[in-house]
């Protein structure tokens, strides 16, 4: 601690970043970890019981099992749909770049609610997308969209979509360009030079966004409420119900629980593979 | 011998700007050729189009009498090298140097290619840097594997856009001289950009000095040096004094030349056979400061007379600052032998150069 004074003069910079961990003590690690009591608690007594209860009953068990794949489901398609806007941001003209990063930004910036509304409107039984549907002939009744896993996909994927564009764009952006001409000036075509230089050197932004992605969509809640109605439940929307419809605190706790270790799996999976290096490299 | 490279009118417009302008030149077999100019006067944008980066508005290009002026970079079969090197972070040095061979496709094993990328390692004298990746090297190191991965693949053509110019100066000499070494060994053919005229001059076969996106002069080291064509060449390379004259007489081949101030002293030039100018309202008598001398008393010798202000040791050499007609200042460099007579400050002096020395440029 000495030294480190005589470094910084004023002020050290673990005392620096002291109230940022105090807030999150109280206001967030406080609360969590009183959920873990909570979680073994049936009925004033300590047990194991709820977890029984969750891993025996098949319609908790597709819950869960439905979150991680609505949160696979956004990391494919935000990947698949957000690289090409990602490296059109980093590599176009000036004009385009600046197009797609405000259309990115503003998405970015419009409230969640509005935009899990506008998806309602889009998906319900006489919206937009049945209604083109019908006049184009490509089905004959209406579809039932809204209230399916599908529609919480569709949400959750336009909602997540810049945590997977920004920064990739900006491991992109910080990709030498010449690296790209030295490849091909050495005889690799347009899509050699991507594949075998580009995009390596992306993956530290790829993996930042899959981590962002997934991890976020585990936890929401409002986008599946609102465009799963009560039928498709996915953790966050079973937990509330449980909680404030049914007043059984020990089963949402443990549920709570379970979603929490399922995040923490993923993301030790996700450090052995890639590392911390890889994550610094893609968020900062 | 036959021109391996042509370039024929190249011109590169942005809007109204010209960033290359009839840019023409043949480069044969084995040569060393440095673009030679200031920044932004079109050398690299030149290099550039030649390796397919960008895309020329008119003008052609012209390798082995073929005509690649529009071709993507990857099939022209050039060899490039980056100012910041370009190697590939993700790759180690060998796989660096086997990237081409890979890319090429041409049946080769892969022991084979290991062994020819050891080979051009053992070239540049970093074999034993084969594992490592690049951020583990210097950056002269990094430089020389960029140059051997940029040979690897036998190109007809080397392009070099400043490969030195990230180098401190010590390394910089260090590099031309392992370049040139190479070059010559392989006979390669090189374009080379710098806007560092010592460097160009060490290097080069021939140099051609852009200026304004031009070729302001096209001719080999000494050509450059001793004869320059403009007031421009003559002042980019190497310290020129350069003296606004006017044309006062001639009697018999020698001209007498009077100086544009208020005192006009005049003095006598005998033309050597350089280009005869036409005298213009910029016309300048330009002659290097090391073929100039100075003394109290040159007798003879004498062609102008003015007052020493200032007087620099530069180890090997003196340079003396001189005020000519109390208006034009005048560089003189000296060799500095024992003994060297020291002028002071405020002195008045008498300055003379031999009468063939200098040229009337525009």
């Amino acid at each position: 601690m000495q030294k480190a004074f005589h470094k910084h003069p004023w002020i050290s910079p673990l005392l620096m970043t002291l109230p940022i961990f105090i807030l999150l003590a109280v206001f967030y690690f406080w609360p969590m970890f009183q959920m873990i009591p909570l979680s073994f608690q049936i009925d004033g007594s300590y047990s194991l019981g709820n977890y029984a209860k969750i891993l025996a009953e098949p319609t908790y068990l597709k819950s869960i099992g439905l979150t991680i794949l609505i949160g696979l489901g956004a990391v494919v398609i935000t990947f698949v749909m957000g690289y090409p806007v990602a490296y059109l941001m980093a590599t176009g003209k000036p004009a385009t770049r600046k197009t797609l990063t405000i259309l990115i930004m503003l998405s970015f910036w419009t409230s969640l609610m509005v935009r899990t509304y506008s998806w309602m409107v889009v998906l319900q039984k006489n919206g937009i997308l049945n209604s083109a549907l019908l006049k184009l002939h490509l089905t004959d009744e209406a579809l039932t969209l809204l209230y399916t896993p599908f529609a919480i996909l569709v949400g959750t994927v336009h909602i997540l979509l810049p945590y997977m564009v920004l920064p990739i764009n900006s491991t992109l952006q910080g990709i030498d360009k010449n690296l790209a001409w030295a490849a091909r000036s050495m005889g690799a075509n347009r899509f050699t030079a991507f594949w075998k230089i580009i995009f390596p050197l992306s993956i530290p932004g790829v993996s930042a966004g899959v981590l962002l992605v997934f991890v976020q969509s585990l936890g929401f809640y409002v986008t599946p409420m609102l465009l799963g109605g009560g039928k498709t439940m996915v953790a966050a929307t079973f937990i509330d119900k449980q909680m404030n419809t049914l007043a059984n605190w020990g089963l949402g706790s443990a549920f709570g629980v379970l979603l929490t270790l399922v995040a923490v799996i993923f993301l030790f999976v996700y450090l052995k593979v890639f590392g911390t290096k890889s994550l610094k490299q893609g968020l900062f | 011998m036959e021109n391996m490279l042509v370039l024929e009118g190249l011109t590169k417009t942005y809007g109204d700007f010209y960033a290359a302008k009839n840019v023409t030149l043949n480069l044969k077999e084995g040569e060393f050729l440095t673009l030679l100019g200031p920044s932004g006067s079109g050398k690299t944008t030149t290099l550039k189009m030649v390796a397919g980066l960008e895309i020329p508005t008119s003008g052609g290009i012209f390798v082995h009498g073929e005509d690649i002026t529009y071709l993507p970079p990857d099939k022209r079969g050039l060899g490039m090298v980056f100012q910041n090197y370009a190697l590939f972070p993700h790759m180690t040095i060998k796989e660096n140097i086997m990237f081409p061979l890979k890319i090429k496709k041409d049946g080769k094993r892969k022991q084979e290619m290991e062994n020819l990328a050891m080979e051009y390692l053992r070239l540049v004298q970093l074999e034993h840097v084969a594992e490592r990746k690049p951020s583990q090297l210097s950056g002269g190191q990094q430089q020389r594997i960029a140059l051997a991965r940029a040979l690897v693949y036998s190109p007809p053509i080397v392009l070099m856009d400043e490969p030195l110019g990230a180098l401190d100066k010590k390394l910089r000499g260090d590099m031309q001289l392992e370049i040139k070494r190479i070059q010559k060994k392989l006979h390669i053919t090189t374009i080379y950009v710098t806007h560092d005229q010592e460097e160009a001059l060490t290097m080069s076969d021939r140099i051609a000095i852009m200026n304004k996106g031009e070729i302001a002069m096209m001719g080999t080291p000494d050509e450059i040096y001793e004869k320059p064509n403009s007031v421009f060449v003559a002042d980019f390379i190497g310290e020129s004094n350069l003296i606004p004259v006017s044309r006062a007489a001639s009697e018999n081949g020698a001209l007498v030349l009077r100086m544009k101030t208020k005192k006009a002293s005049t003095f006598v030039h005998r033309p050597g056979g350089g280009p005869v100018t036409e005298f213009a309202d910029d016309t300048r008598f330009v002659i290097r400061p090391e073929k100039m001398f100075v003394d109290r008393q040159l007798g003879e010798r004498k062609k102008l007379t003015g007052k020493m202000i200032d007087v620099i040791y530069l180890g090997e050499s003196v340079k003396y600052i001189i005020l000519v007609d109390g208006e034009v200042q005048l560089k003189i460099k000296q060799q500095a032998i024992g003994g060297t007579r020291i002028f002071k400050e405020g002195e008045e002096v008498e300055i003379g150069w031999p009468d063939d020395a200098g040229q009337v440029l525009n």
